[in-house]
């Protein structure tokens, strides 16, 4: 029998697109370990991946050579994920919540940007921002489904 | 980005033949749809049968080949995983873009549209 317990991931990318698959894949491999399912899975993926998406166009404006750091934790209660950038400090306003219906726009005036942070907030059921020193740091917590767990 | 574009009836089928459609490859992705687009498309399936993984890139390019059409054509999505579908609903995209299951019924749907006029 295959026991769950606490699981970890820590991994550090250059700020390029190029090294966001490899954090989709070890969370993937992560989240399977601590028996999530695939959907699920995925949906852990995408919101880190948005994380890091924005730490490397906000943070780093898409320049290598920036460090960008991921932890995820996996416990039989809960998922827990920070991501890290050294880039300036962000306006915490910016992660004010905003509202969208698309119903009431025109199809020419939809966005075509600005739903990471949607998805962030639809995936996990916290999401904080904080300045670490001289890191930016995004918290994101998410709470396991009891009847889900092992 | 490999795209396979097809026509059927007056609809152009594009099929997404990578696993992933992230912020490398999105705007490959816009720029081939608005390509197609710019060339007199306008009733369109995107099939993302193939497509394991969506980011809010991915779905930025998505989104910006339905700007670009004018109101009497459509881009509709076909094929989508279950992750991929819950992109949609999470970003209330499900209530712009019509999902369907099969390429095959979508065609179908947006074949009807164009015959109507």
């Amino acid at each position: 029998m295959h026991v769950c317990t606490v699981a970890e991931l820590r991994l550090q990318i250059d700020s390029t697109f190029e090294g966001v698959p490899v954090v989709g894949a070890g969370i993937r491999d992560l989240c399977a370990r601590e028996c999530l399912t695939p959907v699920e899975a995925s949906m852990i993926e995408l919101a880190v991946v948005e994380a890091v998406n924005n730490a490397i166009e906000h943070g780093y404006q898409e320049q290598p050579g920036g460090r960008i750091e991921i932890h995820v934790v996996v416990t039989a209660s809960q998922i827990d994920a920070v991501i890290t950038d050294a880039g300036p400090p962000i306006d915490p306003a910016t992660f004010a919540e905003r509202y969208e219906d698309p119903r009431s726009v025109d199809r020419s005036a939809l966005a075509e940007g600005g739903r990471g942070l949607t998805i962030m907030r639809g995936v996990f059921d916290e999401l904080r921002y904080a300045r670490r020193g001289d890191r930016n740091a995004v918290t994101m917590r998410k709470t396991r489904d009891a009847a889900a767990r092992p | 980005m490999r795209v396979e574009d097809r026509c059927e009836g007056g609809v152009l089928v594009l099929t997404i033949k990578e696993r992933r459609l992230d912020a490398r490859s999105a705007p490959e992705l816009k720029a081939k749809v608005n390509a197609l687009i710019a060339q007199g498309f306008g009733w369109i399936v995107l099939d993302l049968a193939e497509v394991e993984f969506v980011d809010s890139s991915g779905l930025g390019a998505i989104v910006s080949g339905l700007k670009q059409l004018d109101q009497k054509g459509d881009l509709v999505i076909s094929g989508a995983s279950e992750p991929v579908v819950n992109l949609f609903k999470l970003t209330r995209m499900d209530k712009v873009f019509r999902l369907f299951p099969a390429t095959a019924e979508a065609v179908h749907a947006l074949d009807a549209r164009v015959h109507r006029g």
